[in-house]
């Protein structure tokens, strides 16, 4: 029996989803979406991922939804006019259910369901290295294993904000 | 007794939690309300005035001499002020997206809550923190996560109005979160690079951070980090001089405009929310949480946990009145010069404190 | 304290050693060069701002020749996140190359369009840097975060000229295709991952290449590692450009400005090469008799659809970019073969070989392309989106150069001998001989055939057809004029040179 507050935050996280996908007002979806990525971020809290958690929170919840949701409103993106498409969405949403459980039915390992179910095995609980959730172990294998992603990452987001920067800025005036 | 006060504190059976829950929101709603107080009352001292001096309630204004003092010193208005939000008529206005309307409050004042219940107020006897919800050992970075989910609130509840002025402020009040958020995030940085030096495994745990300040408080060691912790928390709650949200000489209300009673009192009560989470913060991480200089409160056992829980609320008390000391002396910013302070000298400054210490760290270390 | 020091000790030795920073030097090198590129802007005069392209072009040379030298080198670096060998170092002279031949067209290309020399450059120079750092990846981080950062650059250089419409749609189909590409290729990544955790010893790290190919060694057979490998395959598929995830080339390729469609065309399809190479002879390599098929029918439909649709394009980019994606079920083509190849123990060391065959098949395409695109970058137009094929009438007249080094790069394009285009597109039916593809074989051949026509029928434009009366001949600077028809000269020269040696040897 899985614990119940999983099942209970996986059902927020897909119901916000299916909000998302389903609303036709964009602040709809992007609440949809804030909910999903926190309910993602508790489902991170319930691995003992702490850290990921958090980030997650931090990062999108906190940060980038908020200019998503800040452009919305500011462009004031009106949902299209017309009946609500149900026949269409419910079909859709229908065979996507069907797709996925069988996929599930198809792809899930044996024993797999078991195993997810079950307590955090004792050999991963036993080498907290390998199970790198804390913040130190994160930051440690970032800073020596992962160097060199880490500084391409640096240089992505460089060159990201050059770009947007390129992107926006006000053309110039003398041609 | 002691057994049960554990228990309250760390059980994670149903009923201390509801019981945690219910204590976290009337001292959240008491402390909301005599800041109110301490706004009204200091204002007024600040502009040679009296200030709420008339509310009373029979029986208690009977007894002599303590019934003159609390009416006089306003002690009863806090409880007339949440009673009338109660009471009150409490309309939807025609023109508003209705469900977002009424979210828009609770969703400004739930993560307030949530960041409430993290802090560390004090030791216990045996060294861990006091607090109702104790965090990880991310604690500091779940509370900036959670307190920037507050910014919600103000977008929606602007939106949701559908409404010229609150939703300026809203654009005004959510743009200038995320701008300050970063510099706030970068300035304190260094405070973490100090505490967890090599060895030290839970760097990011509040209580970590302020057993690091025995001796000396980091607000000596980084000064520069603490003033611009400072500002961005002024502008992260939306005060003076940075309440762009509601500025009522260009925006009547600002983003809760449309707002009264009890929803309005939702927003109101949140405001204080971050006020105290704010002071808090600054307080644990650079004032030195419960400790005082040259006092070893940790060797007093219980009475230690009461001297810290003691302390702690003198210097949240005493940054609360500078909070308002600061809103009734300072006049507020123009937006652009908000944008300006934010990401032209606040956000350099903070890196440039952040590669200084780095620097000292790797020459001295 | 001793504590405290041994940790720093066991920090310092699990970091990256110099010598691993060494053997990416070009990579450094160039990353250097583009954030150099931005110090310059800010501090030199406005009439020291050639410097910025010069400094660039010479730096890449420069990086070039590091490449060169470093010749043979091989072996893991930074702790298996990357691997290189030889043929390592010809993808990075392949990168560098279209980085200089793009900065050639595009340098005056934008400064007359009032964009920002410096910006492109860095944003070209970073992309670069990071292509090459995909040729060597071995690692799922690396490779995804190398391939990212090309994929971001290449959305602000489609969007670059952003009066116009056009080219700011372009960059936003582009980015939807490649925010969807990139998802598909992390979920793909991420099942396998799935698998090669459940399945590897403890310590093993089952996001380098080599451990998921362990993994799948006696794994592949799990659904999940083969959904996982096809949605890889769809992901590098959408940045190949190739059929069934063809969808975006022709309007991206057609909105975005003209020296990036180059960019687009060469690079990012070579990185989509190269991205697919690695994946099926790392993590995929046991699972290649059951990716052969798959491959065989991306490359074949990539080259029908490809050369069916441009048939009926009016728009020189439009047919360009069309058969862009014929040249990518070439490319395709010619890595089924070698799929095929090595799962069949190697005929006469065929699938050795096959592998500098499809490099040599992308300098082909990048030089015809360079020269094709090079000519009509230079050629004024009212609007760089719009360049019908009526608009290149006449053009042996009003410009001989340009329309010699169109008409030589088109040819090589078209895989007309002499040209080194033809060569490549033999060598590539030689692999399909050996694989014993037939059918791929037969629709390749087909293809060419078709292709053909297209291709005519804008030489036909550029040379046969006369120019309507009054037209004035565009004054178009010598730099513009030489490069396509040098690089046209140069497919031919290369075409003769491989004929000689082939004769001689």
């Amino acid at each position: 029996m899985p614990d119940p507050l999983f099942v209970f935050i996986a059902a927020l996280t897909l119901g916000a989803c299916c909000l998302l996908v389903a609303s036709r007002n964009p602040v709809t979806s992007a609440m949809g979406m804030i909910l999903a990525l926190v309910g993602i971020a508790a489902e991170f809290f319930l691995l003992d991922a702490y850290f990921l958690g958090v980030l997650q929170v931090l990062v999108y919840a906190g940060a980038v939804m908020v200019l998503f949701l800040f452009i919305i409103m500011l462009l004031d993106v009106q949902p299209p006019g017309g009946a609500y498409p149900w026949k269409r969405a419910l079909a859709g949403g229908a065979a996507f259910l069907l797709l996925s459980a069988a996929a599930f039915a198809l792809l899930a390992p044996e024993g797999s369901l078991a195993k997810a179910a079950g307590p955090t095995p004792p050999e991963l609980a036993a080498n907290p290295e390998s199970y790198a959730t804390a913040a130190k172990a994160f930051g440690r294998s970032l800073y020596t294993k992962y160097m060199l992603p880490l500084q391409m990452a640096g240089l992505l987001l460089l060159l990201a904000l050059v770009g947007v920067v390129t992107l926006a800025k006000a053309p110039k005036s003398a041609d | 007794m002691e057994a049960l006060l554990l228990d309250l504190l760390r059980s994670p059976e149903l009923p201390y939690v509801a019981a945690r829950g219910l204590v976290l929101i009337g001292a959240v709603m008491t402390i909301a309300g005599y800041s109110v107080l301490l706004e009204r009352k200091a204002s007024a001292w600040i502009q040679g005035r009296v200030g709420p001096n008339r509310t009373t309630t029979p029986f208690l204004a009977w007894i002599p001499l303590l019934g003159s003092f609390l009416r006089l010193g306003g002690f009863i208005q806090p409880a007339a002020d949440g009673g009338k939000f109660l009471f009150k008529e409490d309309p939807i206005p025609a023109h508003v997206n209705k469900p977002y309307y009424v979210l828009a409050p609770v969703i400004a004042l739930a993560p307030a809550l949530a960041v409430l219940a993290m802090i560390p107020l004090s030791a216990l006897p045996d060294g861990t923190p006091l607090a109702l919800c104790p965090g990880a050992d991310v604690g500091v970075l779940l509370m900036f996560a959670v307190s920037s989910l507050g910014v919600y609130g103000i977008a929606l509840g602007g939106w949701a109005s559908n409404s010229k002025f609150p939703f300026l402020g809203a654009v005004r009040g959510s743009a200038q979160l995320i701008s300050y958020e970063l510099a706030m995030g970068l300035s304190v940085l260094p405070v973490f690079l100090l505490t967890s030096a090599p060895g030290v495994d839970d760097g990011l745990n509040l209580a970590t951070i302020v057993a690091g300040q025995e001796g000396m408080w980091n607000i000596v060691r980084q000064p520069l980090a603490a003033l611009v912790f400072l500002v961005c928390i002024f502008a992260e709650t939306n005060r003076h001089p940075f309440d762009m949200p509601e500025s009522e000489t260009d925006l009547v209300g600002g983003f809760h405009t449309e707002y009264g009673a009890f929803k309005f009192g939702l927003f109101f009560v949140a405001e204080y929310g971050h006020m105290v989470i704010g002071s808090s913060l600054f307080i644990l991480m650079f004032l030195g949480g419960w400790q005082l200089p040259f006092v070893e409160t940790a060797a007093w056992g219980a009475l230690g946990t009461v001297a810290g829980l003691a302390i702690f609320g003198a210097k949240l008390a005493a940054f609360l009145f500078f909070f308002v000391w600061v809103r009734w002396t300072i006049p507020r910013f123009r937006y652009d010069q908000v944008m300006r302070l934010g990401w032209n000298v606040l956000l350099p400054l903070a890196v440039a404190n952040l590669v200084l210490t780095f620097l000292v760290l790797a020459v001295a270390g | 304290m001793t504590h405290a020091l041994a940790a720093l000790d066991a920090f310092k030795s699990a970091a990256p050693q110099a010598g691993d920073w060494a053997s990416i030097l070009p990579e450094i090198l160039v990353a250097g060069l583009g954030v150099f590129a931005l110090l310059q802007a800010l501090t030199l005069p406005a009439s020291g701002r050639w410097l910025i392209p010069a400094v660039a072009r010479v730096g890449l040379l420069l990086a070039g020749f590091l490449a060169y030298q470093a010749g043979e080198s091989e072996g893991a670096r930074f702790g298996g996140l990357l691997q290189q060998d030889a043929s390592t170092h010809l993808w990075r002279q392949l990168f560098l190359l279209c980085a200089l031949l793009t900065s050639l067209v595009g340098g005056r290309f934008f400064r007359q369009r009032g964009a920002d020399e410096a910006e492109f450059h860095h944003i070209l120079l970073l992309v670069t840097a990071s292509l090459m750092m995909l040729a060597q990846s071995s690692h799922v981080v690396t490779f995804f975060v190398a391939l990212e950062t090309a994929t971001v650059g290449l959305y602000v250089l489609c969007g670059f000229l952003r009066r116009s419409a056009a080219s700011l749609e372009a960059g936003v189909r582009y980015l939807v295709a490649g925010g969807l590409s990139s998802a598909l290729l992390l979920m793909g990544f991420v099942l396998l991952h799935g698998v090669a955790g459940m399945h590897l010893p403890k310590g093993a790290d089952p996001l380098q290449f080599a451990s998921i190919a362990a993994a799948l060694l006696g794994h592949g057979g799990e659904p999940l590692a083969l959904v996982g490998a096809a949605l890889v395959l769809a992901g590098l598929g959408f940045k190949l450009g190739a059929f069934p995830f063809h969808g975006w080339v022709p309007d991206v390729y057609q909105g975005a400005p003209t020296p990036t469609t180059a960019l687009l065309a060469t690079a990012s399809k070579s990185a989509g090469v190269v991205g697919l190479v690695l994946v099926v002879s790392g993590p995929l390599a046991p699972l290649a008799a059951k990716l052969s098929p798959v491959l065989a029918v991306l490359a074949g439909g990539s080259l029908l659809a490809g050369n069916l649709a441009a048939l009926g394009s009016s728009d020189t980019k439009r047919a360009l970019a069309l058969s862009g994606v014929s040249h990518a079920g070439f490319l395709l083509a010619g890595i089924a073969g070698l799929v095929t190849l090595r799962s069949q123990e190697g005929v006469f060391g065929a699938a050795d070989i096959a592998l500098p065959i499809v490099l040599a098949y992308l300098l082909a395409y990048v030089l015809g392309t360079f020269a094709t695109m090079g000519a009509l970058a230079a050629l004024p137009a009212e609007s760089d989106e719009r360049r019908p094929l009526v608009a290149l009438r006449g053009l042996i007249r009003r410009s001989p150069s340009l329309a010699a080094g169109l008409t030589l790069g088109i040819g090589s394009l078209a895989g007309i001998p002499p040209s080194i285009g033809f060569f490549a597109k033999v060598l590539i039916l030689w692999v399909l001989v050996s694989a014993e593809a037939w059918t791929l074989l037969a629709l390749a051949v087909v293809s060419v055939a078709v292709s053909i026509h297209y291709y005519f029928s804008i030489i036909r434009e550029a040379t046969v057809r006369t120019a309507p009366d009054g037209e004035v001949p565009p004054r178009i600077p010598l730099l513009d004029r030489a490069l396509p028809l040098g690089l046209g000269i140069l497919t031919v020269l290369l075409g003769l040179g491989s004929l000689i040696k082939a004769a001689l040897g």
